[in-house]
């Protein structure tokens, strides 16, 4: 008789424990979500709050800066033609460099008829009256010079003339 | 009505429970989400800003610190040495100072015809993609050494140029050389936010290019 009775009870009161711990958990669920839901909207608003002083700040200098206008367009100018003038300056070819490194090698019995010069060859037309000192100029003084970049030499249109001897000599760049 | 009534006290200690899990899920959907998310966006809008007036900063400075005046001579020099289109007076002027300096006598010079008033950029014989104007020039000279010195001097006049050809018979030699010029690209200038000052290396450049202009 009174196990039956126990029994109801036990049972009811574990139904009253199960649903005050429901409503507890539920609470606290609540609770923290509440807290975590404000502590966000305060950040934004916090955040928003730095952008716009981050935005009036810029504002601010872009304002400075148009009373400048005229000297950043110079100066942005200034550094775009530098920039270009540079490559031009590293790029561009010197035909005097070349011309010169070969007039050395003439010695003063040769005259310079002519001469024809690109970036790939220079041709030069010499006369002498000596014939010996073609033979020195071609055996010791082109072979052994240190022109730079001399991809070969070429001996042309070779003559006897009222000057002497006369030829074209074609001095051939790699570049 | 008496049978909601009688569900509603049967269950009544169901009821807040439920409720808060019910608001507590509403909070989260409707408040702890978005804000999240919007927390990220602003902080990248932030991050953004702070870059941007970083670069407006330094562009301050350097552009309050720059003297007017220096600012207006460089200018000048490098606009000389790159003009923005062609200038005939600055390449005669070149010519000319370049055949004092190497005591040679400039007979003659001429452009290639076509190329004077024209819009269309010719960049066929041109340095690295640089439009450029031919210019055919005589000069007379009593030794190789005088072309040679013509030559050199021309490499460091202003406008900047290139000597393309030479071809010389005894005194009289004519030279083709291409002068450089550059349109401005104001569209790509105008987006430019940030700007620093000259490193060492223009600095250096933009010396050796007054020195070549006086």
């Amino acid at each position: 008789m009174s196990t039956s009775i126990n029994l109801i009870t036990e049972k009811k009161r574990q139904v009253r424990r199960a649903i005050r711990f429901i409503t507890l958990f539920s609470i606290v669920v609540f609770t923290l979500f509440f807290i975590a839901g404000a502590s966000f909207i305060a950040t934004v608003f916090s955040l928003k709050n730095n952008l716009s002083l981050y935005a009036q700040n810029e504002q601010d200098l872009r304002g400075k800066l148009a009373s400048l206008s005229e000297t950043r367009e110079r100066t942005i100018l200034i550094q775009d033609r530098l920039a270009n003038i540079e490559k031009i300056i590293k790029t561009r070819k010197n035909l005097s460099t070349k011309i010169e490194s070969i007039l050395v090698l003439f010695p003063s019995s040769f005259m310079v008829d002519s001469v024809e010069g690109t970036e790939k060859v220079v041709t030069f037309r010499l006369s002498t009256q000596d014939l010996a000192s073609v033979d020195k100029l071609l055996e010791d003084k082109i072979k052994n010079s240190k022109i730079k970049n001399l991809a070969k030499i070429d001996l042309k249109a070779f003559e006897e003339n009222k000057k002497g001897y006369s030829f074209n000599l074609d001095f051939h760049f790699v570049n | 009505m008496q049978d909601f009534k009688g569900i509603y006290l049967k269950y009544k200690t169901y009821f807040f429970p439920i409720l808060l899990l019910v608001a507590s899920f509403f909070v989260l959907l409707t408040i702890i989400l978005p804000q999240f998310s919007q927390i990220q966006k602003v902080r990248q809008e932030i991050d953004a800003k702070k870059i941007q007036v970083a670069k407006l900063e330094k562009t301050y400075e350097t552009l309050s610190k720059t003297n007017d005046l220096d600012s207006k001579s460089s200018f000048s020099t490098v606009t000389k040495a790159l003009p923005s289109s062609k200038d005939l007076s600055l390449i005669f002027s070149a010519l000319t100072s370049a055949s004092s300096v190497a005591n040679v006598e400039l007979s003659s010079f001429s452009l290639k015809v076509g190329d004077v008033y024209g819009t269309r950029v010719d960049t066929a014989s041109a340095v690295s993609g640089f439009p450029a104007i031919t210019v055919e020039t005589t000069i007379k000279s009593l030794s190789s050494l005088g072309l040679v010195k013509f030559v050199e001097e021309m490499h460091k006049k202003l406008p900047l140029s290139e000597v393309k050809k030479i071809s010389g018979v005894e005194d009289t030699t004519t030279i083709t050389m291409s002068f450089f010029y550059k349109p401005y690209d104001l569209t790509n200038l105008s987006k430019q936010d940030q700007i620093s000052p000259l490193t060492s290396r223009e600095q250096q450049l933009l010396d050796q290019l007054k020195d070549w202009d006086k």
